[in-house]
């Protein structure tokens, strides 16, 4: 999981185009609210997820949560306000998802969570609704950083 | 997770956090306007997810070390109950920039809001807003403050206060 946080984490640093860091940051504080809220009420309110409670397993849910989630979110958003065209964005959200269904795939495989009442398909609503919503809290976190500096190559 | 009652009903934790949300929201719509939008999203937004963060790794197993509010399983008021993080947040990055804290100033300034932060959380474990359990204490909580608003000042300084000049602070 680290290796992947890191390779999440470089690929989000070396983006050509950027929104401003105030944006970047923003957008990751809001993304984890809703991220960590939706998890915690799945997890330990509805009980459909049980989380590993052997500590490096823990960790390893901790690092997807907190690392790799939120960045490949930020990656998405990055990718949609840099290019116009839709296919690109449509491709961009296709991928994103399908990268998230494939780490759940391998979490589950690796018993960091397993599901109880809940299946591949509830998650890969959930997160369809969770990359929308990423959009929009990224379009609102533009409005509030308007004239901050992004990235030098492309203005976004 | 095994649930463990604590409490029922609407209390003095419940009273406790509205009582902060209400008091720490009418405080930031008074003071100045001296934060850019964004500073002030960030202000406000950081203690929030900070506390999620560390509460959702910390309370809930295989560390398990604190529960909040009536109930260890997650309720909805647990949520609305981080609200009360963000004018902290606020006011520790408004405090800051009112009074142009520059230098060696920011280390007793950062002890200073860990201390104050600490009292809070003793205040909060006597009214049942967290209940410790497997040994945690609230000394083992400093570090956690350290951490947290010193990050939260190197992210400001870095990244949103130069915007906040334009804004006529000072």
């Amino acid at each position: 999981m680290c290796v992947i946080a890191w390779l999440t984490v470089a690929i989000f640093t070396f983006l050509p185009y950027k929104m401003s860091v105030a944006a970047n940051i923003l957008n990751y504080l809001m993304i984890a609210v809703v991220d960590i809220n939706k998890i915690s009420f799945l997890a330990f309110h509805y009980q459909c997820i049980e989380i590993s409670s052997d500590t490096i397993r823990f960790i390893s849910f901790i690092v997807y949560r907190d690392i790799i989630f939120s960045f490949l979110l930020l990656i998405l958003v990055n990718i949609w306000f840099a290019f116009h065209h839709k296919w690109i964005r449509f491709l961009a959200a296709v991928g994103t998802l399908g990268i998230i269904a494939i780490l759940r795939v391998l979490l589950s495989s690796l018993s960091i969570f397993t599901y109880k009442h809940w299946s591949f398909i509830h998650e890969l609503l959930m997160d369809v609704v969770m990359l929308l919503l990423t959009v929009l809290i990224a379009y609102m976190s533009r409005k509030i950083t308007k004239g901050m500096k992004t990235s030098e190559k492309h203005p976004i | 997770m095994k649930n463990t009652l604590y409490e029922q009903g609407f209390n003095a934790n419940e009273m406790v956090i509205l009582g902060m949300i209400i008091i720490g929201g009418i405080i930031v719509i008074v003071l100045p306007k001296i934060l850019s939008k964004a500073s002030a999203v960030f202000s406000l937004l950081f203690g929030v997810t900070t506390g999620l963060m560390f509460d959702h790794t910390l309370a809930v197993p295989p560390l398990d070390l604190y529960d909040v509010n009536d109930q260890s399983i997650y309720q909805t008021f647990d949520m609305f109950s981080y609200l009360m993080y963000a004018p902290f947040g606020y006011i520790f990055i408004y405090i800051y920039r009112r009074f142009n804290i520059k230098g060696w100033k920011v280390i007793p300034y950062i002890l200073g809001w860990t201390a104050l932060a600490i009292l809070v959380e003793v205040w909060a474990i006597k009214v049942g807003i967290f209940h410790f359990k497997n040994g945690y204490r609230s000394l083992y909580s400093i570090p956690i403050y350290l951490f947290v608003q010193s990050v939260q000042l190197f992210l400001y300084e870095k990244v949103f206060m130069n915007h906040d000049y334009d804004k006529g602070a000072n």
